[in-house]
């Protein structure tokens, strides 16, 4: 039996999922014949749990568990002699790199350097520029279309200035001409990898019988956050399986950005056996009653007659907090002490999640320390902060221009290693180094030589900045001079090992700043990972040279080109205590759940605005955009019909909008309360349309 | 200054789902500490990867990367896919030495029924245990071998006691007979019908070394793989997982400055070193989880 499950979150679907994959196990069933998928890895993981709790009875095997993506890589991989041809590589029978987004970006830097001003008037960052480029190339793989679609997509849409088709026209020229490197080069980025999936392998006749041998128990969770060419691979796994339970979660589709489309999932439904509604009776849920009917109020013509009636009598689990505050930090104590409030009740402070359209240092900084005097600990899972934010990364990057041959050289021509540069990376090499001293430090060893760490003889500068650290400076300096003056030579270490030889012989000896710094040393780790897997990238397509690789790594991750990499954070700073506090978009494609939640920020329009993207569009680069377009051609109106117009725009805001209502308020158990102040936390006055909802259904 | 640098985690408990595996208890059964190191604090400590007899980290990461792109020729061929290295010129001389040697191997003698890159979970004292096979041979009438391409280098092969009592062994024989049912018709395994064959790509006088199993010695790896497990699960926080004593296992662990057992390079070679170096080819795809990218 095929079947395909729709219904809300809390309705049991994935505890079914989890508990067929059990029971086939237990009835012998083959576990590589069982392929079980999600759309991220947190999600792949309750598939895992539910094996660690199955144990427990005895129960064995391991099937096949993992996200899409992640199957595309490897089956791209392991199939590329048989379509590596067809997909235009210049040398198939040669193994393709495979590229990460940072590499990508690098490459695609070098493409459009020299028509960076051709960009001029949309004055977008270079950081952005390539985000965007590349993103294009991305939506296209994974909707399933041709990178020479771009243009003519975005120009139909497009109504504004028409210089805008001109830029169109050199995003897609600058996106081919990257596939068209990489093909050449034998090099494989996201794009693609699922381009070639979608395209090449999934109409592959051993690749097809693979499928069908293979997949013969199939289990798919939240599949409306997958995109098309995901369901393609699925409707094949569906045709030749056994038993199959295919998972959808209405409302979804909040992967916007990944190209997800639940109506692609939805048109799943017609080729298994049974459609089926898990069903969560929605009076036993108020808040997740009050979510729709906030959200009907939303897609309501303005004038409709208001819901009308105070807060308090219809809804009583719903609760206005601090809705007549001026500021925004009013609005962070009201929530504070609400939480302190339900805390002190008994609630446990994991069960409250605090969410906002967006989390910045500054939120998590003052609610933190609100909660903090009464005892309570606040876990944040708001994207991580970048690599190069960290100060460890930061300070390993400067202590390799003071000292890696490749690098040093061009700091000689360059402008050179500044004190404060200096004295931060100080701070991060001695342990024990306050950022006073290591200014002291700094300053003496610039009055030596400027832009290098030289040995300091001034007595005054060790009396002021302390004698304890003159050993360790003078072994860092002594350190970094030998490998200074040795010349860059074929011999001389890429800069990740250089790295690691830092790191082993100076920076974790006692008394040194990541001798006892796990979390330090798992940044310089991630640093040394990222500068590896950078370098193979470069040497595998032959690009570049090696003694230029590690200034090139260093001048773009400084720029903020290289932001894919995130500082890694400890199990502890995301553990499962302690009130949550997350952007809404993470809190709903991580499917947290909580007994009560507290929205900040309703005034605000980022909860439903997209980021302004000049280059790219999620609705127009979709397969479902594609679909609506062949329906209006063959009514003869293309033109007209695809113009993507502010109407659209309205109507693609208020369906997102009402999505996140319905999918926050069904993931709410208990308790919803909502903040808002009348200036926002830059001072802006904003009433968005989540507000104006707000005062008609309240 | 304390001797040994403590590291500030907060946690000290193992997941509850953790998953077991070779690489894991091999941690484990070299220092206590290590195995908390590695699965409980997941601490990195980015120490330069050298390899043994002298191999510089650049060498060894080339080394590793060959040994991945063997594992996956070996795996395209037995699926009757092309395997892509039929461009020798593209191809490292020494990864081209490995394959035309495999090619000239004669596996006719192993079991008809082939399943390159198997995975396999079964259960010990409660929790997972993970294997991954590069190849299990089997045919109908419960005859299994699993056989490991080993790419180690040396200048001979380790001896036959090696192989039967390195971890990997007793762990993979182990697995197949206790969860092996489904790929035996639903009848597990008669342990004394099973073996695990290590290929070996840089000795072709000698190019595999088979190890026999028994039922005594199922029995054997049951109790001490059991042991091993809940001796794991019962210890919790940092200070129950103690130091070897055995210096010359923190010769070549990237923990020694940490533990201040050791210089900043790595010691010796040993002959287990050469092994452990061979395994770490697939030590992401055997651990990580097979599908996440
Ligand atoms: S250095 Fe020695 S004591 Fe420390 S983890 Fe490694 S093997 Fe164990």
């Amino acid at each position: 039996m095929k079947v395909y499950l729709h219904g809300p979150p809390r309705s049991g679907k994935t505890a079914r999922l989890a508990a067929q994959m059990v029971e086939w196990l237990n009835r012998g069933v083959r576990p590589d014949h069982i392929l079980a998928l999600s759309a991220s890895r947190p999600q792949a993981g309750r598939f895992r749990e539910a094996l660690g709790r199955a144990a427990a009875t005895g129960s064995t095997g391991q099937p096949r568990i993992g996200t899409f993506y992640g199957l595309a890589q490897q089956h791209v991989g392991l199939f590329f002699p048989l379509v590596g041809q067809a997909a235009g590589f210049a040398d198939p029978r040669r193994e393709p790199a495979f590229i990460d987004v940072e590499a990508a970006q690098y490459f695609l830097n070098r493409i459009v350097e020299p028509r960076i001003t051709d960009f001029d008037e949309l004055r977008l960052t270079r950081p952005r520029l390539l985000g965007q480029l590349l993103d294009n190339a991305h939506k296209a793989a994974l909707a399933g279309f041709g990178l020479d679609e771009i243009a003519a997509r975005l120009s139909a849409a497009w109504s504004g200035d028409p210089r805008r088709l001109k830029a169109y026209q050199r995003a897609q020229d600058i996106a081919l001409e990257f596939r068209r490197f990489c093909l050449d080069r034998g090099a494989l980025d996201f794009s693609l990898q699922h381009d070639m999936f979608a395209r090449h392998l999934l109409q592959e006749t051993a690749y097809r019988k693979f499928i069908a041998g293979q997949c013969r128990y199939l289990l798919i969770d939240n599949v409306e956050e997958l995109p098309p060419i995901a369901h393609d691979f699925v409707r094949l796994a569906l045709s030749g399986c056994d038993e199959a339970i295919v998972v959808e979660d209405d409302p979804g589709g909040f992967r916007l950005f990944l190209g997800a489309d639940p109506a692609s999932a939805r048109r799943l439904r017609t080729v298994c056996d049974t459609v089926e509604e898990a069903v969560a009776p929605i009076q036993d849920r108020p808040i997740a009653m009050f979510g729709r009917t906030l959200a009907a109020v939303v897609a309501a013509p303005a004038e409709a007659p208001s819901a009308g009636r105070a807060a308090g009598s219809r809804w009583p689990r719903v609760t206005l907090l601090a809705s007549k505050s001026k500021f925004w930090v009013s609005m962070v104590q009201a929530a504070a002490d609400q939480i302190i409030a339900l805390t002190g009740q008994g609630m446990p402070a994991s069960a409250i999640a605090v969410l906002a359209p967006y989390v910045e240092d500054v939120l998590r900084f003052e609610l933190e320390e609100r909660l903090r005097g009464a005892g309570l600990r606040v876990r944040a899972v708001r994207p991580s902060r970048p690599l190069y934010d960290h100060p460890v990364a930061r300070g390993l990057v400067t202590l390799a221009r003071l000292g890696h041959p490749d690098l040093a050289a061009a700091e000689t021509r360059a402008a050179g290693v500044s004190t404060h540069e200096i004295a931060r990376a100080l701070t991060v090499a001695l342990a024990g180094l306050d950022p006073a001293r290591a200014k002291v430090l700094a300053d003496g060893a610039q009055r030596v030589e400027a832009g290098r760490l030289p040995m300091i003889s001034d007595k005054g500068v060790w009396d002021r900045a302390g004698m304890r650290f003159r050993e360790r400076y003078e072994a860092l300096s002594g350190w970094l001079s030998t490998w200074r003056m040795a010349e860059s030579t074929g011999s001389t270490p890429p800069l990740d090992v250089w790295w690691q030889t830092l790191f082993a012989e100076i920076l974790s000896q006692p008394g040194f700043g990541l001798a006892a710094d796990g979390d330090g040393a798992n940044v310089a780790d991630k640093l040394v990972r990222s500068a590896r897997v950078f370098r193979e990238a470069l040497q595998a397509t032959g690009v570049a040279p090696a003694q230029s690789i590690a200034a090139d790594y260093v001048g773009l991750l400084s720029e903020g080109v290289l932001a894919a990499q995130y500082a890694p954070e400890r199990e502890s700073e995301t553990g499962e205590d302690g009130v949550l506090l997350a952007p809404v978009y993470t809190y709903l494609t991580g499917d947290y759940r909580s007994q009560v939640q507290i929205w900040l920020d309703v005034n605000a329009s980022g909860w439903y605005d997209r980021i302004h993207q000049a280059l790219t569009h999620p609705y127009v680069l979709s397969r479902s955009w594609q679909a609506m377009q062949a329906r209006f051609e063959a009514e003869g109106q293309a033109d007209v019909a695809m113009q993507w117009s502010e109407e659209d725009e309205h109507r693609a805001r208020q369906d997102m909008l009402r999505r996140v209502i319905v999918g926050l308020c069904d993931r709410c158990g208990d308790r919803l309360y909502l903040a808002s102040s009348q200036l926002g936390l830059s001072g802006q006055e904003e009433a968005g349309a989540l507000a104006r909802a707000l005062q008609r259904a309240l | 200054m304390s001797a040994t640098n403590r590291i500030p985690v907060k946690m000290g408990e193992l997941d509850p789902g953790f998953v077991f595996s070779q690489h894991s208890l091999a941690d484990y059964d070299a220092c206590a500490r290590r195995f908390y190191l590695r699965f409980i604090a997941r601490q990195a400590w980015p120490m330069v990867e050298d390899g043994p007899e002298g191999l510089s980290a650049i060498d060894r990461q080339a080394y590793l990367r060959q040994g991945k792109t063997l594992h996956r020729w070996i795996e395209r061929r037995l699926l009757g896919l092309p395997a892509g290295a039929d461009s020798t010129e593209s191809a490292d001389a020494e990864l081209v030495v490995w394959w035309e040697r495999f090619l000239a191997t004669d596996l006719s003698g192993l079991p008809a029924r082939r399943t390159p890159e198997l995975e396999l979970a079964c259960v010990v004292g409660g929790a997972r245990l993970y294997a991954r096979f590069d190849l299990l041979a089997s045919d109908e009438d419960g005859r299994a071998v699993i056989v490991d391409w080993k790419t180690l280098r040396g200048q001979k092969p380790p001896s036959p006691a090696f192989f039967r009592d390195r971890l990997q062994t007793r762990v993979y024989l182990f697995a197949l007979a206790a969860a092996g049912a489904p790929f035996n018709g639903g009848r597990p395994f008669d342990p004394a019908r099973l073996s695990m064959r290590y290929w070996l790509a840089n000795f072709p006088e000698r190019p595999w070394v088979d190890v026999p199993y028994r039922r005594a010695d199922y029995e054997v790896d049951r109790q001490r793989l059991t042991a091993m497990v809940s001796a794991i699960r019962a210890r919790s926080g940092e200070a129950a997982f103690e130091k070897t004593e055995r210096l010359q296992t923190c010769a070549m662990c990237d923990y020694r400055t940490l533990c201040a057992r050791g210089s900043a390079r790595g010691g010796v070679a040993l002959e287990d070193a050469a092994i452990a170096l061979d395994d770490a080819a697939l030590l992401d795809d055997t651990d990580a989880p097979a599908l996440d990218a």
